[in-house]
């Protein structure tokens, strides 16, 4: 019988070739009628006799990029069309359509690119409806062309051809583009002359080049250069920070790096990220030190656009690939700003005409127990949402935290978290952060009236979210939204015991936070347990100087008697800054208490001579993983074990010990203090202490839990500490052993990048409570 | 030693004797000297008055004492108000136990500096406290100034301006806390406190905007509320924030920022371009002005924001802090 149905359907079904294939499976199956792209997704009408088939075949064989989240279909009124067609789009005002985000480049067009016949050979533009840029090149929805920062290049005939003709791979792909009427690469020198006749390559050799990529610009040079990698340090003041890498393909990673079948899935999946790898002996004297000292892994990317893969036409197999941003300033995006702030550091530019909208790092991930865990997120991820709180009324804004900061908007049960946006200290990173929060506005069509914040009072967003118009403001407490925003990654309410490893936090009592356990939800939370309060010497300062925190915490804890005997640890502190230091710790002057989880990591690498001296977040306990993850990877290579379990044991080397106070339980760490000084003493490798270290800091993490929950229920395991691989993986080979099931962030990063999410669901509990 | 004790406040005989053999003995003036109920003044001009009390500890620290503190304080509360400071009051609070000897070097150092200054005590008042319910000494002083020509504040602040130091910044803050902590510098910072009003004399002509003294909570907090009272931002240069060099030390070593750091005898001036100059060259002429430095300029984007350039180029945002400068890395 012949029937016509009413069809609407939403999720990422704009941009990734859903029309089209609309079109070609009502054209195969005889159906008539029409499809267009609405700001609340798609809409069909088709009619016909097999519309019910139809409509199966329509949600299952879905183009690769699509998601559709919500399909509607109902009948209608049957109105005798003689075709199908696809439809202008309509702006109807409402909102709800998902914008994808950009894709690496697909394998047909990696072919058309390298196909001398094929007109877009060599054509750094080119892309597809299954690839190319989406999220940075967006404006506005609904997703076309004249929404795009493509609207300044009109199709050529051939193009248009393509765009039009629905058997075509660019059928409706909207920054469709070719040499004839695309964008255009160009090549600078340093003063921003145009270089002729140079090919990209004979640039690149010894140089560094500046390249605008799909988000912003990169930073580029040889990889095996060390000389340039250390100019390009110096030229951008970068201390040790590590640099990422782009790999000229698979096979010369795995040459250099272990990778595992799930590292090689992420490395391959249209989102392309930075993947940190371990680095196998072999890359030891193949890739320089340099490129990230002190650190047994490095982030390694594949070319994810054609103008990247265009790089490796020289005789690379890596380039170094690190965001071009000057110390604490955001990402550059833009060609002008590219020429006038890079010009001290790039020796040549690489710049193309397409406009970037929304500026988006590379997003960082690493597998650790098996799932992936973010650093970084942005391109490849961003705008896909969450689920947003449940029940939700008033669209809220999540300003997120100070440092890493992404903010979340929530609205209709959904929760986008916008890309990584920097330390908001900084004032042009703050100012990025503003104008995210304006555009990201539009692209998600959520417009906040109430915001949610962080309770530390001297964070920029804080003072963002006191001074805004909103109708409510609500403080959240830093690790409780850390907590929740795992819950609610898991669709959990139910109150649940987080274990939350972080730097600091602003804690409730006026101390600085950072070892928790709190039981809770959206609605509240309660703090059974934490690390004993330890002093904390000059606040931010103190912690780029982790060996001050390592002697105050050695002086706290240990007795004058054990004290008196480290004296030699102590080298490090020039006679007068001890002096110094002693009279701070007595006076506590500007001396914080906190129990912070980072800073203990700080603190015992530098004790252990690893790093004493921060430049860049989180180095002392990077390279602490790092120089106990190699000791015990040499183990291993000689015994031959791959199970930490046969060479740690089920007893921790540095036992933790518990008190309980009026408050809950404490956790007491003067026994792994005391007796890693002692191994140090009595000559032990630092390798060998920081393993056992990491193993009793998991011993510690998972017997506070087992004292707190004997039920054997779920534990979260959240925070900025999460990212530390060695610990998280020995933490997760206790739970199992212990059966408590664990559950982590899936889709958002542990650490504070993820705070914002956790943010609008407890706002959204305290607003719909207090209305 | 002799020491205040509660009869010192009574009214009676000890009351007088410290007055007398103290206070009028210092501070002696044809004003003072009426000893009426309130004391007569001439003058017709317009008058700005402000009040200030006095609490610190410790009582005597490198640089200064309590009582010149509370003099310098309310004569430069005037001073930058772009008044011309003329009389001050006294008033004091004892705590019974406080050493004579200690009360007279306090009232010694306010003579002096009142003399210095050429702004006389012309009335005080004394209260004498059971031991406990105060600090040793509390000093309340109370000044009344004449108005100069041209008028001062933050609503004359404009964009383009230029913001002047009249030296280095923060040494108060880190004189204070090394007096009261006993801590030991390698060279030892002094306490900046002076009465500003001949430096100021020196340099006020048309085209200064505005002027503050960054007391308590330093340039930062100062130039903060400058900022939002005056709707534009500030944009400091690091590398021009006159430090002496063992405040940058002792801050380094403390995780201390000079920004925060309280002065008390440094005034910040907010200048027009065409007048900078001249400014800048009067401050320097002056002892107390002799490292003065153009620190940053005003804009008009972002009204309350205080920003820091830093050496690398990137600006780092100077906020208004709630407490303590409290840590945030994560
Ligand atoms: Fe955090
Ligand atoms: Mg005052
Ligand atoms: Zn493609
Ligand atoms: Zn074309």
């Amino acid at each position: 019988m012949k029937r016509a149905y009413s069809i609407h359907l939403n999720g990422i079904v704009q941009g990734v070739g859903f029309r089209p294939y609309v079109y070609r499976l009502a054209l195969e199956m005889g159906i008539k009628g029409w499809v267009n792209n609405s700001s609340h997704g798609v809409g069909i009408h088709a009619e016909g006799l097999q519309v019910d088939i139809f409509y199966t075949r329509l949600l299952s064989e879905t183009p690769p990029v699509a998601k559709i989240t919500q399909a509607e279909c109902e009948e209608a009124v049957f109105c005798y069309y003689e075709t199908f067609e696809i439809l202008q789009s309509e702006d109807d005002g409402l909102a709800d359509v998902l914008i994808s985000p950009d894709i690496a480049t697909c394998a047909d067009c990696f072919s058309d690119l390298r196909d001398l016949k094929n007109r877009r050979h060599n054509y750094p533009f080119t892309n597809c409806t299954n690839c190319g840029p989406r999220y940075t090149i967006i404006e506005d929805v609904p997703y076309d062309r004249i929404q795009t920062t493509m609207k300044d290049f009109p199709m050529c005939e051939d193009c248009a051809h393509e765009y039009e003709n629905p058997a075509d791979r660019r059928f409706h792909a909207q920054p469709v583009a070719c040499t004839q009427c695309g964008p255009t690469i160009q090549l600078l020198d340093a003063q921003g002359g145009a270089l002729e006749g140079l090919g990209i390559m004979q640039i690149v050799q010894g140089a560094i080049l500046a390249v605008k990529g799909l988000g912003g610009f990169h930073l580029v040079c040889d990889a095996r250069d060390s000389a340039a990698i250390q100019h390009l340090r110096q030229r951008k003041e970068r201390g040790a920070k590590p640099f990422a890498l782009m790999a000229r393909n698979l096979e010369v990673i795995r040459k250099f790096f272990r990778l595992s079948a799930q590292e090689e899935a992420l490395l391959r999946s249209p989102a392309a990220p930075i993947v940190i790898l371990e680095r196998k002996k072999e890359s030891k004297d193949y890739l320089p030190q340099e490129i990230a000292p002190g650190i047994h892994t490095l982030g390694v990317m594949l070319p994810y656009t054609p103008l990247h893969a265009m790089l490796f036409d020289g005789p690379y197999d890596f380039l170094v690939m690190t965001s071009a941003n000057l110390s604490g300033r955001p990402l550059i995006y833009r060609n002008e700003e590219a020429l006038s702030e890079l010009g001290g550091i790039a020796d040549y530019f690489l710049i193309h005409n397409r406009d970037i909208y929304h500026p988006c790092d590379d997003s960082v991930l690493q597998v650790i127990g098996e799932e992936t865990v973010w650093h970084r997120r942005a391109r490849g991820y961003v705008p896909l949402p969450q689920a947003g709180p449940k029940g939700q009324l008033t669209p809220i804004l999540g300003v997120g935290g100070e440092l890493k900061n992404a903010f979340c908007l929530a609205a209709e049960g959904r929760a986008f978290t916008s890309q990584y946006i920097g330390d908001m200290e900084g004032y042009e990173n703050f100012q990025r952060f503003r104008q995210e929060f304006t555009s990201f506005q539009k692209v998600v069509k959520i417009v906040p009236e109430v915001v949610a914040f962080d309770a530390h009072p001297n964070y920029q967003t804080t003072r963002f979210a006191q001074e805004g118009p909103w109708l409510s403001k609500i403080k959240v407490q830093h690790h409780h939204a850390h907590l929740v925003s795992v819950l609610g990654e898991h669709g959990i309410t139910a109150p649940t015991l987080g274990v939350v490893c972080d730097g600091t936090g602003w804690g409730e009592d006026q101390t600085i936070w950072g070892f928790e356990f709190l039981k809770g939800s959206s609605a509240g939370y309660e703090r059974l347990a934490h690390l004993e309060y330890l002093p904390l010497p000059g606040g931010d300062a103190g912690a780029k100087h982790p060996l001050r925190i390592a002697y105050a915490y050695g002086k706290t804890l240990l007795s004058p008697h054990e004290w008196a005997k480290t004296q030699e640890l102590w080298e490090g502190l020039a006679a007068s800054e001890q002096k110094i230091l002693d009279q701070q710790l007595e006076k506590r002057i500007n001396v914080f208490k906190t129990s912070s989880c980072g800073r203990l990591f700080d603190a015992v690498s530098a004790v252990l001579g690893i790093c004493t001296k921060v430049t860049y977040e989180g180095q002392a306990a990077i390279e602490l993983e790092s120089k106990a993850t190699t000791w015990l990877h040499n183990v291993w290579d000689i015994s031959g074990s791959g199970a930490s379990e046969e060479l740690l044991g089920l007893s921790p080397r540095y036992p933790m010990e518990w008190d309980e106070d009026e408050e809950g339980l404490v956790l007491r760490i003067k026994g792994i203090f005391a007796r890693i000084m002692q191994d140090l003493l009595e000559g032990k490798e630092n390798g060998f202490i920081a393993t056992y270290f990491h193993d009793s800091i998991a011993h510690g993490i998972v017997q506070t839990v087992l004292r707190l929950q004997a039920d054997q229920g779920p534990v979260a395991l959240t925070g900025g500490v999460f990212q530390n691989k060695l610990l998280t993986e020995r933490v997760l080979e206790l739970c199992k052993i212990h059966d408590i099931p664990v559950l982590r962030a899936k889709e958002l990063p542990p650490g504070d990048g993820g705070l914002a999410y956790g943010q609008v669901i407890i706002a959204n509990e305290r607003c719909s409570s207090c209305v | 030693m002799e020491r205040i004790i509660m009869a010192h406040g009574s009214g009676g005989r000890l009351s007088h004797q410290l007055v007398q053999e103290i206070f009028q003995k210092h501070l002696s003036n044809s004003y003072l000297n009426q000893m009426n109920d309130a004391t007569w003044l001439p003058g017709s001009e317009k008058i700005a008055i402000t009040t200030d009390s006095f609490v610190v500890s410790p009582l005597f620290f490198r640089g200064g004492d309590i009582g010149k503190l509370a003099v310098c304080g309310t004569i430069n509360d005037l001073a930058v108000s772009g008044a011309q400071p003329r009389y001050l009051t006294l008033a004091v609070i004892l705590e019974e136990g406080l050493l004579l000897a200690d009360l007279e070097k306090i009232v010694q150092s306010i003579a002096a500096t009142s003399q210095m200054a050429g702004v006389p005590i012309v009335c005080g008042d004394t209260k004498v406290v059971e031991r406990g319910s105060a600090d040793k000494i509390f000093i309340n002083t109370t000044g009344i100034g004449a108005l100069k020509e041209c008028a001062v504040g933050p609503q004359y602040i404009r964009p383009g301006d230029y913001v002047l130091i009249s030296g280095t910044i923060g040494d108060h803050g880190v004189a204070i806390l090394a007096d009261r902590e006993g801590l030991e510098f390698e060279t030892p910072v002094t306490s900046d406190c002076a009465p500003l009003n001949h430096l100021i004399d020196e340099f006020y002509m048309p085209g200064i905007h505005c002027m503050r003294d960054p007391t308590r909570g330093g340039v930062g907090t100062t130039l903060n509320e400058l900022a939002k009272q005056g709707r534009v931002s500030i944009i400091l240069e690091e590398e021009k924030l006159p430090l002496h060099p063992s405040v940058a030390g002792a801050c380094g070593m403390l995780g201390l920022e000079p920004l925060y750091l309280a002065n008390e005898g440094k005034v910040l001036v907010i200048v027009a371009p065409e007048a900078v100059d001249e400014v800048l060259t009067r401050m320097r002429n002056h002892p107390l002005g002799q490292e003065a430095a153009i620190i940053g300029r005003v804009e008009a984007a972002d009204p309350g924001l205080v920003l820091l350039k830093t050496p690398l180029g990137g600006k780092r945002i100077v906020g208004m802090l709630e407490g303590e400068h409290l840590p945030r890395i994560c």
